[in-house]
């Protein structure tokens, strides 16, 4: 039998291969179905043709594309009968990547979002689960998902790799969807990891984005601090005169606030710390050294 | 995925170039290349040979190659920075289209233009009422550029 490729990633068919029932071409059910979260369509890459009904080769399960919306399906076809969720089924015609980003609880969206379920791919403020934890009075509560009851994991501890995350969230949802529907439990395995863990990867690039943003916040409001004290320090003689090298000038500001956030613990706290006397100091020390070891030569 | 995707595309690249255009990549990084098209016979840019950057997106081939030219030509879908105006390109992307294909549908875009969809409305507006002009402008900017 010849070896097949997907024509998305180029790599042979295996057991992880499906095939598009309304047009017959063939491709990895993570890569096509990534191509569907991203075109926000049905149709094949290859023929544009739609597609509505999808066979997973190894189970010959079949699939309907419809229904089969990330997480929106993962709850109608596992969580609905085992646990009946009121609010979901009604949501399911919403992109997977936009709700994937909002708190289960107060429906927020944002980079504050802080945890996530490791079973269906559901977020949450860390906040917003204590309050429930409150509310309800079941201590250890805030450590679970609302929605399907699987740990919850802080969005602080890494992604897990790919073997893990199949393992990690494969397990105990395909046992539930055995029970359910047991002609999807192929679908699953690898379903549930490429939800969960894209769900993962936007979170994380999210709050590094806002992390990043946050820093140079501080950065940039320490530096207009040091800016300050070398522009007065300029006019100062005698050290001030090495301030007039434009070169010389870059060297200092980049020293002084890289020590000077350093020595705030990377955050700008103004009712703590006196900016412009400890950027002084910083820069007069600098600048005293500098004149030193010129001195020395 | 991309790199893997990247370098399976080189490779058959190499083992089965398609007539009329070349690409590769321009140094050590798999993420740029430089391509080539020869000027089709049956346009009035025969004769001239016309390159390309292709930066690939780390999420390729799910997203679109960037593509522009960087021979200046004289075309109704393409504008002096070389950005092409062809649907494959953005929209109607798709992650079964290859470098060689895209290359290919660059290659007859060159001969039929697509004037109603146009980047340089002043070309266009020229192609659709003097051909004549239009071609010998064409031939003019592929002698003084491409050859």
């Amino acid at each position: 039998m010849s070896c097949e490729e997907c024509p998305i990633c180029y790599d042979p068919l295996d057991a992880a291969g499906c095939r598009l029932l309304d047009c017959d071409h063939k491709y990895h059910l993570k890569c096509i179905r990534r191509w569907h979260h991203q075109s926000q369509d049905l149709k094949c890459p290859t023929c544009r043709k739609p597609s509505q009904l999808l066979e997973i080769m190894e189970s010959q399960a079949i699939v309907d594309l419809k229904k089969f919306s990330g997480v929106n399906w993962l709850l109608s076809e596992i969580a609905e009968p085992v646990i009946n969720l009121p609010g979901v089924v009604e949501e399911s015609n919403r992109s997977w990547s936009s709700r994937s980003l909002e708190c289960g609880i107060c429906g927020d969206m944002g980079p504050e979002i802080n945890a996530a379920c490791t079973g269906c791919g559901m977020v949450y403020h860390d906040r917003c689960l204590r309050v429930l934890q409150l509310e309800v009075g079941n201590m250890g509560s805030n450590l679970f998902c609302c929605n399907c009851h699987s740990p919850l994991r802080s969005s602080e501890e890494p992604i897990p790799s790919a073997s893990a995350g199949i393992n990690a969230t494969g397990s105990s949802i395909a046992a539930a969807v055995a029970r359910v529907s047991p002609g999807y439990e192929a679908v699953n395995r690898d379903t549930v990891w490429y939800e969960v863990n894209e769900s993962w990867r936007l979170l994380s690039q999210l709050q590094q984005e806002s992390r990043q943003l946050a820093e140079s916040n501080h950065k940039r409001k320490i530096q207009n601090h040091v800016r300050r004290v070398l522009h007065l320090q300029s006019r100062e003689a005698p050290l001030g005169s090495q301030l007039t090298s434009k070169d010389r000038f870059t060297d200092v500001n980049k020293i002084v606030s890289r020590q000077l956030y350093r020595l705030s613990g990377n955050i700008y706290r103004p009712e703590t710390i006196d900016y412009d006397q400890e950027a002084a100091a910083l820069v007069l020390n600098e600048l005293a050294n500098f004149e030193e070891t010129s001195d020395v030569h | 995925m991309s790199l893997k995707r990247i370098t399976k595309e080189l490779n058959d690249l190499g083992r089965d170039p398609p007539t009329s255009c070349s690409a590769g990549p321009v140094g050590d990084d798999l993420y740029h290349w430089q391509a080539s098209i020869m000027g089709p016979p049956d346009s009035p840019y025969a004769g001239g040979v016309f390159f390309l950057s292709i930066h690939f997106p780390t999420d390729y081939p799910f997203k679109p190659p960037k593509i522009s030219f960087t021979t200046k030509i004289y075309h109704p879908n393409i504008n002096a920075n070389g950005n092409i105006c062809l649907d494959i390109l953005k929209d109607q992307w798709s992650p079964a289209l290859t470098i060689s294909k895209v290359l290919l549908s660059i290659c007859s875009l060159l001969t039929d233009a697509n004037p109603d969809d146009p980047l340089v409305p002043e070309i266009a507006h020229i192609y659709k009422t003097d051909r004549a002009k239009y071609e010998a402008t064409a031939k003019e900017w592929t002698k003084k550029y491409a050859v």
